[in-house]
């Protein structure tokens, strides 16, 4: 003889690995209790130490020799940037025109205006006046499109 | 004798903190009733398995709306319970669970364990319950499995205790008919 409960329980006892599966899937998705308040910053510190360890390892320790001379490269050409900065100065203001430069362009202007010609005025082209009578004996103008 | 949870010390203070160990005994402890139940509503194993799944899952969420620790094994009824109207819902079956009872005379005083069935006569007192409506069947499997209060019945299925009641009484009513049209002792 049996109970309800009894034959119930027993009819379904063959789910019982599904729903251990069930039972271990769902409390494996639960945090242990002193990891349940972890801070959502320290993961992001944990992500940005890892990036920043991978981001070295993989493009900056990986070609070393190639970022050094870059360095160097770049090292030299500021050191000759500087170097070039102080005497620029006199350079530029040595770098303005003569007096007598400036003479022979005037001149060079001359001559091309007098090969040009003097120039003719231009009559200037009077708009076409409007015939003027009273408005009232004027012809509508009807268009048609 | 039926082993209910009034009778046992759950882990439920712990699992409100999150303690996987805790909620480990409380899973263990009910995922075969909570199953039998939902599969004797749904019929369908992959459904029972959804549902009992996502009844654990929403159980460890909303652990904080159990206003009593002692209430767990009702609570999680009813929101396995909610599940399967969900799911009938989706299937066009809501208006079976919605049918209204008429009058019916005051239930019977019986318990779960009152019903002794024989070996050979198992597969008729399933057949039997099948025969039930679904609104019928709920609180006798809940009055079966769990040997829950008219109260907590009330709260698993969202109906008022009197209604509960009334429903049990017809169900076990109808079912001890059915069963004295097979056999002519029940016990």
């Amino acid at each position: 003889m049996k109970t309800p409960r009894e034959i119930l329980l027993q009819r379904h006892r063959a789910a019982a690995p599904q729903l251990d599966a069930i039972r271990e899937a769902v409390v494996r998705e639960l945090n242990p209790p002193a990891a349940t308040p972890a801070p959502v910053p320290v993961h992001l510190v944990s992500w940005f130490r890892d990036g920043a360890s991978t981001l070295w390892r993989e493009l900056f320790w990986s070609c070393r020799r190639t970022w050094a001379g870059l360095a160097a490269v770049w090292l030299g050409l500021l050191v000759f940037n500087a170097l070039q900065t102080g005497p620029a100065a006199p350079v530029l203001a040595q770098a303005a025109p003569a007096a007598d430069v400036r003479l022979a362009f005037l001149e060079q202007q001359k001559l091309l205006a007098e090969l040009a010609g003097p120039r003719l005025p231009v009559p200037a082209v009077e708009p076409p006046r409007r015939q003027e009578k009273p408005r009232s004996e004027s012809q509508p103008i009807i268009m048609t499109v | 004798m039926l082993v209910v949870a009034a009778s046992e010390q759950l882990p439920v203070a712990q699992a409100r903190t999150g303690d996987p160990e805790a909620w480990d005994t409380l899973f263990r402890r009910y995922q075969l009733p909570l199953y039998t139940y939902v599969f004797e509503l749904v019929h369908r194993e992959q459904v029972t398995l959804d549902i009992v799944q996502e009844t654990f899952i929403a159980a460890t969420r909303h652990i904080g709306g159990l206003r009593e620790d002692g209430r767990f094994g009702s609570w999680l009824f009813g929101i396995a319970h909610q599940k399967c109207i969900q799911h009938w819902r989706r299937d066009g079956r809501d208006s079976t669970l919605r049918e209204e009872l008429g009058h019916l005379p005051e239930a019977m005083a019986s318990g779960p364990d009152d019903w002794l069935i024989r070996r050979e006569a198992e597969a008729d007192f399933m057949r039997l319950l099948q025969q039930l409506t679904p609104p019928h069947r709920a609180v006798l499997l809940l009055h079966f499995i769990e040997d829950f209060s008219l109260e907590e019945i009330g709260q698993i299925t969202g109906a008022a205790p009197g209604t509960v009641k009334s429903r049990l009484h017809y169900a076990k009513q109808a079912l001890r008919k059915l069963w004295e049209e097979k056999h002519e002792d029940p016990t």
